[in-house]
């Protein structure tokens, strides 16, 4: 069912890791040079910025040829004969993707990868149009077949291709399926919440059985998007405002959260943290503890508000101090263990691949800082504010 | 692909582990009998790899051993995990048994390191800390009075310098570690806060009123300074922002013609930190700090011309530099395997090309066929660079 055989991915895989080990000193370069002989795949590849551009240039050829066909060939098509095109593309799309990989071996080259995406985009446009244009506003119970159309063929692609980010998508296409049914908020949160448990459930067993295998890292980071998912959902402060289904039907929430259900998401916006952390901490799934950090701070971010409590203009900084703090005692305790390991976790850097990343994000954070910490000059004003702003201080205008 | 039998054997491809090039042998190698009195041609598939000369067969003649690298591998091939491949690599002999155990306990996650996670749990945290307080500083100043915020601002300020001056190694020219887990961290504050002070200051002062660029010139000075001290990219960057910030809070106070203004001192900036990286890496002064001045740069250098090519009068000018800019990234991409800037120079160069050629374009197939036509040539020229030189880095 997978394109990529196991071996295929093993290999790559390996070859990474050969990579970035000897990049760390653990091997040598004769050594390197003498294993590379054994991790030799059938696939192409290539590395992210040719990728990133590939995907780039094959969106805009396809998006370009379609729209190109439509002028050519038909002359104002009603929306059903658009649709039915549309759908043709979709499956032309998704052809080219297999063909693609099966016959040009690509691997992550960007181009399979656009007609992938350009295939769920045409599949749910083309639904739309063909099946429901047209249609009073009475019917719109059924169109949820669209997003659910949509998610499904995601989850596909996911599954097939190995793409990781088709995972969210199809968290997001579901988003808008309860939006169809029910015009209750509480009740499109809690259904979007079980299908996103469900999903936790399914993985789960999953995952289970490709410890330590090529699929790991596929399954830890949907679990990881689905405790992400699972949480904005429950968080109101945050999901309220944002949930798709209401900027899709452009209408404002028909009422306010019941009672018992918003206080229920504030206890649970509590226990889901520490939930999701032990389970990464159990897993030693780096995603995981990750979306269990954000999740914290995201529930001392958002508290105030849920309470009605004021906030007050030093709470950032008390996080601050929260955050800091947690992390110096987490690495003095971690570093005081046996050969600073305790319970297999160690605050020392074992890979050259987190000071690269760590180099690469500071580099990039650095530039952007200035621009969000520091206050607006004002120096022509003399009555005295001191207003926080959006640009200059020690960075750059918005000109640069 | 023809290769010549004495070029295989002594420049190109010196006899490599044998065993594990046989071992790799498969439904897609190749096979020709040497003769190595004489420089033959042979034909080999696309994607010949590992060459291998050696007499397999027993036969007396030496033979010749590739992996065909374009073929698909047989579907029903057994998959091998990393730590299975790590056994059979240490019962090869290609790694011992120490490396092989660390390297297995490191696929494993034992230990498992946090180190990212803590490092970005405390930048997070002096960004947080920071941000609370400017906006504490800002809504409660006249309650709290300047001197009361001046001394809070100063101490943290001095005691954060004071630190890493303190704990700082002697100054070194080559790439140097952090002394302490939290050196990084506490420059960071000691940076953020001297903005917030300096910010304060002027506001409350004007004690360089109208002058504010000189603040960020000052600014940038010390980022400069602080960053090549302690040999950190997160100041540089700081550096490269506020010195951005100075060339464009100067020519904000020009009345007239600012974009063109705004263009030329871009081009200026990205030029002088361009050149300025280029020397200082020649000096072997933090030459590991170059691509984040040549990124900065490229980017600055790409959204001027890019602005010159859609804005300005002299179209053609500005889509001269374009292409000069364009050839000089992808030569540098291509020949420092720094594959983004073969993206820079494909992204910008496309955007800014299309916008000339198109720009009184009217007819919707005319410009609809453009775009077909132009990605199907940028991605056949992009598969041929990544072909060739795109290997993952």
């Amino acid at each position: 069912m997978r394109i990529y055989t196991e071996s295929s991915e093993e290999t790559l895989r390996a070859r990474k890791h050969l990579t970035q080990w000897t990049g760390d000193g653990s091997l040598s370069k004769e050594q390197y040079q003498r294993l590379e002989q054994d991790t030799v795949s059938g696939l192409r590849i290539t590395n992210i910025f040719l990728r990133l551009v590939l995907f780039f240039f094959t969106m805009i050829g396809v998006a370009a040829a379609v729209a190109l066909f439509f002028t050519i060939f038909l002359s104002r098509p009603s929306q059903q004969t658009t649709g039915i095109f549309l759908l043709i593309f979709a499956a032309v799309s998704y052809t080219a993707a297999e063909v693609a990989v099966t016959q040009a071996r690509l691997y992550r080259y960007g181009i399979e990868e656009a007609l992938a995406v350009c295939s769920v985009a045409f599949l749910c446009v083309g639904l739309d149009l063909f099946f429901f244009s047209g249609i009073p506003h009475s019917s719109r119970e059924i169109q949820f077949v669209v997003p659910a159309v949509g998610a499904i063929a995601s989850l596909w692609i996911w599954y097939r291709f190995n793409l990781w980010y088709a995972f969210p998508a199809a968290m997001i296409f579901a988003i808008f399926l309860p939006g169809y049914w029910t015009p209750s908020h509480s009740a499109q949160h809690v259904f979007i919440s079980v299908l996103y448990a469900a999903g936790l459930i399914c993985i789960a067993p999953i995952r289970s059985r490709h410890r330590f295998d090529y699929l790991e890292d596929a399954y830890s980071l949907s679990e990881a998007f689905l405790w992400l998912g699972i949480y904005l959902i429950f968080n109101l402060k945050i999901s309220a405002l944002s949930l798709p289904s209401q900027w899709w039907s452009n209408t404002r929430p028909a009422s306010e959260f019941a009672v018992p259900f918003y206080w229920t998401t504030w206890v649970l916006i509590w226990c889901l943290p520490p939930l999701i952390l032990a389970r990464g901490v159990r897993q030693k799934d780096r995603l995981i503890i990750a979306v269990g950090a954000i999740t914290t701070v995201l529930t001392l971010v958002t508290n105030k508000p849920y309470l009605g409590w004021q906030r007050h203009t030093w709470d950032p900084i008390l996080l601050g101090i929260a955050l800091t703090g947690v992390a110096l005692f987490l690495r003095r305790w971690l570093a005081l263990g046996p050969g600073g390991v305790r319970h297999g976790f160690t605050a020392a850097r074992l890979s050259g691949k987190d000071k690269h990343a760590m180099s690469v994000g500071s580099a990039v954070l650095g530039l952007i800082t200035p621009q969000s910490i520091t206050p607006t000059p004002q120096p022509t004003n003399p009555d005295f504010r001191f207003d926080g702003g959006g640009s200059g201080g020690g960075g750059a205008s918005g000109d640069f | 692909m023809h290769e010549t039998l004495d070029a295989i054997k002594t420049t190109r491809y010196p006899p490599l582990a044998i065993p594990l090039a046989y071992r790799t042998i498969d439904q897609s190698i190749r096979k020709e009998v040497l003769n190595l009195n004489n420089s033959v041609d042979l034909s080999t598939d696309s994607g010949p790899v590992t060459p291998v000369v050696a007499d397999f067969n027993g036969d007396g003649k030496l033979d010749l051993v590739t992996v065909d690298n374009a073929a698909p591998r047989p579907e029903n091939e057994r998959a091998m995990t990393i730590l299975a491949r790590l056994e059979l690599w240490k019962e090869q002999g290609a790694i011992s048994t120490e490396q092989q155990a660390h390297l297995a306990s490191l696929s494993r996650g034992e230990p498992f390191s946090l180190s990212l996670e803590l490092n970005l749990l405390l930048y997070a945290g002096v960004l947080a800390f920071v941000a609370g307080l400017g906006w504490t500083i800002s809504t409660w100043s006249q309650q709290l009075g300047d001197v009361l915020v001046l001394t809070i601002l100063s101490i943290i300020l001095t005691a954060s310098f004071w630190y890493c001056f303190s704990r700082a190694p002697a100054w070194s020219a080559a790439e140097t570690a952090a002394p302490t887990p939290i050196f990084d961290y506490v420059l960071y504050l000691g940076s953020l806060v001297w903005c917030v002070e300096l910010a304060y200051l002027e506001n409350r002062f004007h004690v360089l009123s109208g002058q504010w660029d000189l603040y960020l010139l000052a600014t940038a000075l010390l980022f400069f300074f602080l960053a090549y001290r302690f040999d950190n990219r997160f100041v540089l960057s700081l550096a490269l922002s506020s010195l951005a910030g100075w060339f464009g809070l100067t020519i904000s106070h020009w009345p007239s013609h600012q974009d063109a203004a705004y263009r030329q001192y871009a081009l200026l900036y990205s030029l002088l930190i361009g050149i300025a990286g280029a020397i200082l890496q020649r000096l072997k002064l933090k030459s590991h700090f170059f691509t984040t001045y040549l990124n900065v740069a490229a980017n600055v250098l790409f959204w001027a011309i890019v602005s010159g090519v859609f804005y300005s009068r002299d179209h053609g000018l500005w889509l001269v530099g374009l292409l000069i800019a364009c050839a000089a990234s992808l030569v540098w991409g291509l020949k420092r395997r720094q594959f983004a800037f073969v993206a820079y120079a494909a992204v910008y160069g496309y955007v800014g090309v299309s916008w000339m050629l198109l720009r009184n374009a009217s007819d919707g197939t005319f410009i609809l066929t453009y775009f077909v036509l132009t990605a199907i040539a940028m991605i056949v020229m992009l598969v041929q660079i990544a072909r060739r030189f795109g290997r993952p880095e």
